[in-house]
């Protein structure tokens, strides 16, 4: 794929999931790839291998918009030595405050049979709408961005005639059950006081959060590089199972992007090539939420606690923001059916290239990370997780990111060659928890997921367009679901302890 | 609740004071070894090196009041004690210990003003070893 289309691609990625608080980084080295069934993390036969591959992907540092393997350590050590260290205030709540919480609670919380908190199903159902929604209006996002670049005056108006109205349609429907049959009034209300009332006994709150994240039985051992990781998995939990919302790329489109393109973002890829640009490019696409059942996004936003000493402060808010840990992996965009068109010969018809993954981008080699490339594999103490044991890419050439796609088997080896687009093979055996406390984990992993509501119509039903044969591909080609973009969303200013409160201890 | 070492009533029954008592032979008998065991870098090794100071001073709960037994509890759930919420005492972890023992008596985890004042106040010997409190 040619540094132009890159661009574009990027730039529509950007202006369709972006929001003011996230930005995008896109997995520019090593293109994750998996057969759908292997990132199925809430059956009985979840791919452990998979699973711990996964959860070191998204709980990195997320460095910028090039996502590179670094050795910041992950997210859960942050965690965890956060709610070890800290210092927090004091406060009680009124007997008052404390039913008024309960009732809150209740609203968004049952206990499972195993103790564990989770979404009630009102909650659940909330959550369930609001993807729908989200996704509604990325889908509507992708197709206006596509209809305000074309240079083609039919597609344009055809926008304006059926395609916007039927978007705006489709989002207010789901608006409409989502205040109904998804309780979002009822359910927002619930989170508003609990936000607000146990701000005032903030240690209950906290404990609450270290009661929920044990690093002896949520951090499991990766089985291959019996490394530690804490399970993270997405929701909707069943994605893959519907249509997904088209993302579309043509030539007028791509040169439009082009130009709309940040220089900051131009600037990180090799123009160098000589490539043909393509024609056309499109995938389906779907956004999904990380779920961390051990991890309580709430607490950076929360001003009841500060550093215990002089620890350098997590983000100071600012964009770009300063900070040991700016930013974290929000969401996922996963891409399928990817598929482009060269520009045809004079007189033939544009040749439809169905691809196994995104290819991997383009990237000037001076940007590219050359971190050291560790010399032991490190054993975990059960209690205290080695910071970083991220194995790590080299130096790369440009004549090394031009390979083409191909199959690399596990994590661990193509971070260690990193010219190869990562793609699990579907053969590949599940390896399953053998311990109870992983049984356990994983339990709670999929209480804490949700799946697609599914009292909507079909919100995105496959495009009827003709299509040009295909070349030769591998038969998989299309079942192949690919990382497109990390969703990363800015810390604000963390800690940042309010000075009313009573500190004392 | 007054600072009176050993004359409180019912300090052998006394679930919060069973609790103290269970969790100060722990602490005294394992948080040594706990601090070799933990990688040098690690924050849990800063948080307990911190509290041994504490551990190893604290007397039998006989020779505390109810505030100050109440007070040293409080560092398991909020403070400096708070590195060992996970650690298991007798097949609890010492936060669940301390919860449910305070819960029992119908006590609140938290320290009130008034109680943090009185200790401040007091004369007792815990009073050196917390600082901030």
């Amino acid at each position: 794929m040619d540094a132009a289309t890159q661009l574009a691609l990027m730039t529509k990625a950007k202006l369709v999931f972006e929001t003011e608080d996230t930005f995008l980084s896109f997995p520019v080295l090593t293109p994750f790839a998996y057969p759908p069934e292997q990132l199925n993390f809430s059956g009985p036969q979840t791919n452990f291998q998979v699973l711990a591959e996964f959860s070191r992907i998204v709980n990195q540092l997320p460095p910028g918009p090039l996502f590179q393997p670094n050795e910041e350590g992950y997210l859960w050590d942050m965690y965890d030595n956060l709610l070890l260290t800290a210092t927090v205030a004091n406060g009680s709540l009124t007997a008052e405050e404390a039913a008024h919480y309960q009732q809150a609670l209740d609203v968004l919380y049952v206990t499972s049979a195993e103790g564990y908190r989770e979404d009630s199903p009102r909650r659940r159902a909330y959550r369930q709408y609001f993807d729908a929604w989200l996704v509604a209006r990325e889908a509507a996002n992708a197709a206006r961005i596509t209809a305000e670049s074309t240079s083609d005056p039919a597609l344009k108006a055809q926008w304006v005639a059926a395609e916007e109205p039927a978007h705006r349609q489709k989002i207010a429907d789901i608006e409409v059950a989502w205040e109904t049959l998804g309780f979002r009034r009822e359910v927002e209300e619930a989170e508003r006081v609990e936000r607000q009332i146990s701000a005032r006994s903030p240690r209950t709150l906290w404990n609450r959060w270290r009661g929920e994240f044990d690093p002896t039985t949520d951090l499991l051992t990766d089985p291959q590089s019996n490394q530690p990781f804490a399970a993270t998995a997405f929701s909707p939990a069943d994605a893959f199972d519907a249509p997904w919302p088209t993302f579309s790329l043509d030539a007028s489109e791509l040169a439009e992007l082009g130009r709309q393109a940040p220089p900051a973002m131009s600037g990180l890829l090799d123009q160098s090539s000589d490539e043909a640009p393509l024609e056309r490019v499109t995938f389906e696409f779907r956004s999904v939420v990380l779920v961390r059942s051990w991890f309580r996004k709430q607490l950076f936003g929360e001003r009841f606690w500060r550093f215990g000493g002089e620890e350098q402060a997590l983000s100071d808010g600012e964009n770009p923001a300063q900070g040991r840990w700016p930013a974290y992996v929000t969401a996922v965009v996963f891409a399928r059916n990817i598929t482009q068109w060269r520009k045809p010969a004079a007189g033939a018809s544009p040749q439809r290239v169905p691809l196994r993954a995104l290819p991997q981008w383009r990237i000037r080699p001076e940007l590219l990370r050359v971190p050291p490339v560790p010399t032991n594999r490190i054993t975990p103490d059960p209690r205290v997780r080695p910071r970083g044991q991220m194995l790590v890419t080299r130096a790369i050439s440009p004549e090394l990111l031009a390979t083409e796609v191909r199959a690399a088997p596990t994590f661990a080896r193509a971070m260690a060659q990193p010219a190869a687009t990562r793609i699990v093979s579907a053969t590949a055996p599940a390896s399953t928890s053998t311990s109870t406390a992983s049984a356990a984990t994983l339990k709670r992993l999929r209480l804490s997921s949700f799946t697609q509501v599914n009292t909507l119509p079909n919100l995105f039903p496959a495009p009827a367009e003709p299509t040009p044969p295909a070349a030769p591909a591998e038969p998989e080609t299309s079942r192949n679901i690919t990382v497109l973009a990390f969703i990363c969303k800015r810390l604000p200013k963390s800690p940042d302890p309010d000075p009313s409160l009573d500190w004392s201890l | 609740m007054t600072i009176s070492p050993g004359r409180d009533l019912q300090k052998n029954s006394n679930p919060v004071r069973a609790t103290y008592e269970e969790l100060r032979a722990w602490y005294q008998a394992n948080a040594a070894q706990l601090l070799e065991q933990t990688p040098a870098k690690s924050p849990r090794t800063a948080a307990i090196s911190k509290s041994l100071p504490l551990i190893l001073a604290l007397p039998p709960e006989t020779e505390l009041s109810d505030l100050e037994v109440r007070v040293v509890l409080f560092q398991v759930t909020g403070g400096t004690l708070n590195w060992s919420y996970w650690d298991r005492v007798r097949g609890r972890t010492a936060f669940e210990r301390v919860a449910t023992a305070l819960e029992q008596a119908g006590l609140s985890k938290e320290l009130s003003p008034a109680e943090r004042r009185e200790f401040r106040e007091s004369e007792s010997k815990l009073k050196a070893l917390l600082p901030n409190l």
